[in-house]
């Protein structure tokens, strides 16, 4: 009798793949300023709520919404540096994965593949910030949602109250949790209504129960330090209307990035397979689809949730269209039959030691290898060289020895590094989006694009320093119009006026 | 009784089908947004200028003959027979003749998305809601250009592709001449053909061609093939095309070949209609035809990865989402409602069977070009079908025929078609709207200079640059503002010329 049973090895492996996978350096452009929110929460011990780390919105209440996660990471940070950072953000893709694992059907070597493909579409979401808790309760809201349908034990519904309550502390993205269930009971209704030939479907009573946790889910989200503007943040940050243009994963997907292209074929797929299945596919399942797919083509960063729904509907149909093909195939061809018992009988042949030698490497080798990595992609000389290639780290440096001061204008992405960074300089936009609002993200592209007037924009706002990009089209502008170079090197430039 | 027989032959003249009515509105919305087409792309000038070309000297160029920077350069004509049509009507009916060609081709397209529609589903009002969605997605590609000859033509084509996969139509001899036109007016004739790739590799899944059942399939392609080398540059064409689409700077640089922007409110009835077909794919009890499937997502895909194949979507997958939409009401006969449906669009069905339908549409598109000719505006804005000064340099190009300055100029990149539009033969231009043939390397060398990338004023020294035209409030503008040698000589709320003297 092998240790590890078949089905459990083919889950094991991808799930360890996935955490290779999703162990990277951290150097997400938010993560700083989460962290220092967070410190700022634990030195005062009170949430962090009023803006200090810029001179544009000085003084002014800020809906920290991630308060709590900026705890959290600040915490594992202080504990493990970037290791630490970096294993968290493994661990919380490891969980959102399996909870889809365990809502799959099929062959285990089939969900697993799914799960991986699921997993590459997920990807471009994992990274250390609050939004990959998001991710994690989303998946978990899934499960709990995926096991009442079956097993109709409101139990599980229960289930759901704290993860609501935790989310509204973790991060702003409760709301995809009220979008899927929403979109569940409007998927059961069109189970009755129209579709009523679904075996298992739920009751209208149990519909209304349904219901009655979606709307206590929503109103658990205000036991938060910021009570009903927790309702307010989904709309505070989708209302700026300029967050596409500042932040790429509000953006609608360019399928023209490859990294971006996976979730394209996982929607073609799914789409593929509900069509090519002689059967209508469950109301509840194809609302949310619809719903998510609708999310993670108005932007990317939904890419995660909707892999998350796609992948138990990707797996349940391509089960069953190649049941139906190996069905039809082993009849019309009698080889197929006995090629598929002569690899069924080879691997009930190997005898249990061989089979638990070979899985305790396989399963040995992929932790060595997430080791390695953890020790490789968090070591010293090699996060400052990345660092280097995404944040303007020795103008920073160059900076703080100089001891020059006054108001700075900085690149929207290196915002948060600086907050960390140069604690004492207050900078002019960071990721913020709902702090900062339309009124300084325009100034802010005004000014970087060269748009007409952005020198009056900048005089407005008594700019002395500015830490540019060094393709910034200002790099060229600014010397003729007064501006002195003070610094430059591969990747920044710094002018003083 | 003769009398009564007299009104009804009359009534069924004079009654309209649903599918005309569509076809007027339609007609009636492009001619409307009139002005907006011919502004929004930068190219119309260069395709009126080349059609002039070849209908006064009776030659249609192989080599450049617009640039300074590719004078002579081998040439891919891929548009000749488009340009040599939007001339002819120019010359004709001016710039009103080419909106009105425009209207006709597009009103025409969504037309046959309805009927072919309403010929796999015999469900008039479905039809019609697809096409008007559909007609909602198209439209930000509403354009003056020879795209609209392709949109047409995958139309057609596809309606009787899938005549022959239904058994309607037998001989397969009108595809190869439906692709002799198809590769002079427009380089995306290779939609075509994908589009006989999808079918035949469906059907052969789907076992509806076997050795020998439906061989004229496999014929279809062959001949297609190679009528497609029947073109002034032979095979040089499909080179052409496939060289631009290898081209990962170009492509991610031409704006019509970006993905939709699904922020933007106008590519909203495109995000619905993907949603409808995932919808419609789940509700359907039945297996989808692989032939469909392959149309279905292979145009899904073709669409999110450039949004200039949205309207080739449209003419392609509506159809086949309307067929599909049948079968899921005919399964769902049980509901009344549903049933009262079925039966009102069976009278529907009924009463125009008998009515014979055209006369409206042949007047209203008569008496549209009868009127726009007469001078009268027919465009929403009412402001005629004329470049705008707020998008094209046209005062400043006045400035430029009494100023002319010396030497090479440097333009902005949608401008070109407008230049020459108004100047050649008397002034080349740097760079225009055919980025497939001015390709990476000068590409790269006009984004460097309108970015100020390190090295730009070395281009100017390469190109012997002596004067800039560019819209008003540009970084390089503000750039020459400071730059030895340079001074603005014109400036307009579009547009900003800069003269360059030692």
């Amino acid at each position: 009798m092998p240790w590890i049973k078949e089905e459990k090895l083919y889950p094991i492996i991808v799930l360890l793949l996935i955490l290779i996978m999703a162990i990277r350096t951290p150097l997400e452009t938010d993560m700083w300023w989460h962290l220092r929110a967070g410190e700022e929460t634990l030195l005062s011990k009170e949430v962090y709520s009023v803006d200090t780390f810029s001179f544009t919105r000085e003084g002014a209440d800020w809906i920290n919404h991630s308060w709590l996660s900026q705890v959290l990471m600040l915490l594992i940070f202080r504990v493990g540096s970037y290791y630490g950072l970096s294993i968290w953000v493994g661990v919380c893709a490891v969980l959102s994965m399996l909870f889809v694992y365990l809502q799959m059907k099929g062959h285990p070597l089939l969900r697993s593949a799914v799960l991986l493909f699921a997993a590459v579409v997920s990807s471009v979401v994992w990274s250390p910030r609050p939004q990959i808790h998001t991710l994690v309760l989303f998946s978990l809201l899934g499960y709990l949602i995926f096991k009442y349908r079956s097993t109709k034990d409101i139990k599980y519904l229960i289930g759901t109250l704290p993860i609501f309550v935790l989310w509204g502390n973790l991060h702003g993205g409760y709301v995809l949790g009220i979008i899927l269930m929403g979109s569940v009971i409007i998927g059961e209704i069109l189970n009755k209504v129209l579709l009523n030939d679904l075996a298992d479907n739920i009751s209208w009573r149990q519909i209304s129960i349904f219901a009655v946790f979606m709307v206590s889910g929503f109103l658990v989200v205000l036991i938060n330090p910021f009570g009903l503007d927790m309702w307010r943040i989904p709309f505070n940050t989708v209302g700026v209307e300029t967050l596409q243009n500042v932040i790429n994963e509000w953006a609608s997907p360019d399928f023209h990035q490859a990294f971006q292209q996976p979730m394209l074929w996982m929607l073609l797929g799914v789409f593929s397979l509900i069509g090519l299945s002689k059967n209508r596919i469950d109301g509840a399942e194809l609302v949310p689809l619809v719903a998510f797919s609708w999310a993670a083509m108005v932007a990317r960063r939904n890419f995660g949730p909707f892999a998350i729904i796609a992948a138990p509907i990707f797996s349940k149909y391509l089960a069953s269209l190649i049941d139906d093909w190996l069905s039809v195939a082993t009849m019309k061809f009698p080889r197929v039959n006995s090629f598929l018992e002569r690899s069924t009988q080879n691997n009930r042949d190997l005898k249990p030691g061989i089979k638990n030698f070979l899985n305790l490497t396989l399963i040995g080798l992929l932790l060595v290898g997430a080791g390695w990595k953890i020790a490789n992609v968090n070591e010293r000389e090699f996060v400052l060289q990345a660092e280097r290639g995404v944040f303007p780290v020795d103008a920073v440096e160059w900076l703080k020895s100089s001891g020059i001061t006054g108001n700075m204008f900085n690149d929207y992405n290196w915002g948060g590094y600086l907050i960390w960074h140069m604690r004492e300089t207050p900078i002019f936009v960071d990721g913020r989006t709902d702090l900062f609002g339309d009124e300084i993200l325009n100034d802010y592209l005004s000014i970087i694009s060269g748009e007409p007037g952005w020198e009056e924009v900048l005089e407005d706002y008594e700019i002395e320093i500015m830490l540019l990009n060094k393709k910034s089209e200002l790099v060229s502008l600014a010397p003729s119009l007064g501006w002195n170079l003070l610094f430059r090197d591969d990747s920044t430039v710094i002018f003083s006026k | 009784m003769k009398i009564n027989n007299g009104i009804q032959k009359l009534s069924s003249i004079l009654i309209p089908r649903l599918g005309e009515i569509f076809f007027i509105a339609i007609f009636a919305a492009v001619i409307g947004l009139g002005p907006r087409m011919m502004n929004i792309d930068g190219d119309l000038g260069r395709h009126l200028t080349l059609g002039n070309y070849i209908i006064d000297n009776r030659d249609i160029p192989t080599g450049d003959i617009f640039s300074f920077t590719k004078t002579g350069d081998p040439l891919t004509p891929h548009e000749w027979l488009s340009d040599l049509f939007f001339a002819l009507i120019y010359r004709a009916a001016g710039l009103n003749g080419v909106v009105w060609l425009t209207a006709l081709i597009i009103a025409g397209s969504l037309w046959l998305v309805y009927k072919y529609s309403l010929n796999l589903s015999n469900m008039s009002l479905v039809a019609l809601l697809g096409g008007t969605l559909g007609a909602a997605a198209s439209s930000l590609h509403w354009l003056t250009r020879p795209h609209i000859f392709t949109i047409f033509l995958a139309a057609l084509w596809i309606g009787e592709l899938e005549k022959m996969r239904l058994g309607i139509r037998k001989s397969w001899l009108i595809f190869p001449l439906l692709m002799l036109v198809w590769v002079n007016l427009h380089g995306a004739f290779i939609a075509g053909l994908l589009i006989w790739a999808c079918y035949f590799v469906g059907m052969l899944l789907d076992q509806q061609i076997t050795l020998h059942k439906n061989q004229s399939f496999f014929w279809v392609g062959i001949s297609s093939i190679l009528v497609s080398l029947i073109n002034p540059d032979g095979i040089g064409i499909w080179k052409t095309g496939f060289d631009f689409l290898g081209n990962q700077y170009l492509v991610g640089h031409t704006a019509e070949y970006l993905p939709p922007d699904f922020q933007q409110p106008a590519f909203w009835p495109f995000l619905v209609l993907i949603l409808i077909s995932i919808f419609v794919l789940g509700l359907s009890k039945k297996r989808i035809a692989f032939s469909h499937l392959f149309i279905v997502g292979g145009w899904t895909i073709m669409a999110l990865f450039s949004a200039r194949n949205i309207p080739l979507y449209v003419v392609t997958v509506i159809p086949v989402l309307i067929s599909e939409t049948f079968g899921i009401l005919c399964g769902w006969k049980g509901s009344i409602l549903v049933e009262k449906f079925i039966d009102f669009q069976k009278n529907i069905a009924t009463t125009e069977g008998n009515l014979k339908g055209g006369f409206w549409s042949t007047v209203t598109v008569i008496l549209t070009l009868v009127l726009l000719v007469s001078g009268t505006s027919l465009d929403f804005e009412r402001r005629g079908n004329q470049f705008s000064e707020e998008v094209f340099p046209v005062q400043a190009s006045g400035w430029l025929e009494d100023n002319p300055p010396d030497g090479n100029g440097f333009n902005y990149f949608p401008w070109g078609g407008y230049l020459l539009y108004r100047f050649w033969p008397e002034r080349s231009v740097f760079i225009d709207g055919q980025t497939d043939f001015y390709g990476e390397e000068l590409t790269r060398e006009y984004e460097n200079v309108i970015t100020l990338t390190d090295g730009w004023q070395e281009v100017f020294q390469d190109y012997q640059i002596k004067w800039v035209i560019m819209p008003a409030g540009s970084v390089l503008g503000s750039a020459l503002d400071n730059s030895a040698g340079w001074e603005e000589g014109y400036c307009d709320r579009t547009t900003e010329i800069w003269l360059y003297s030692e």
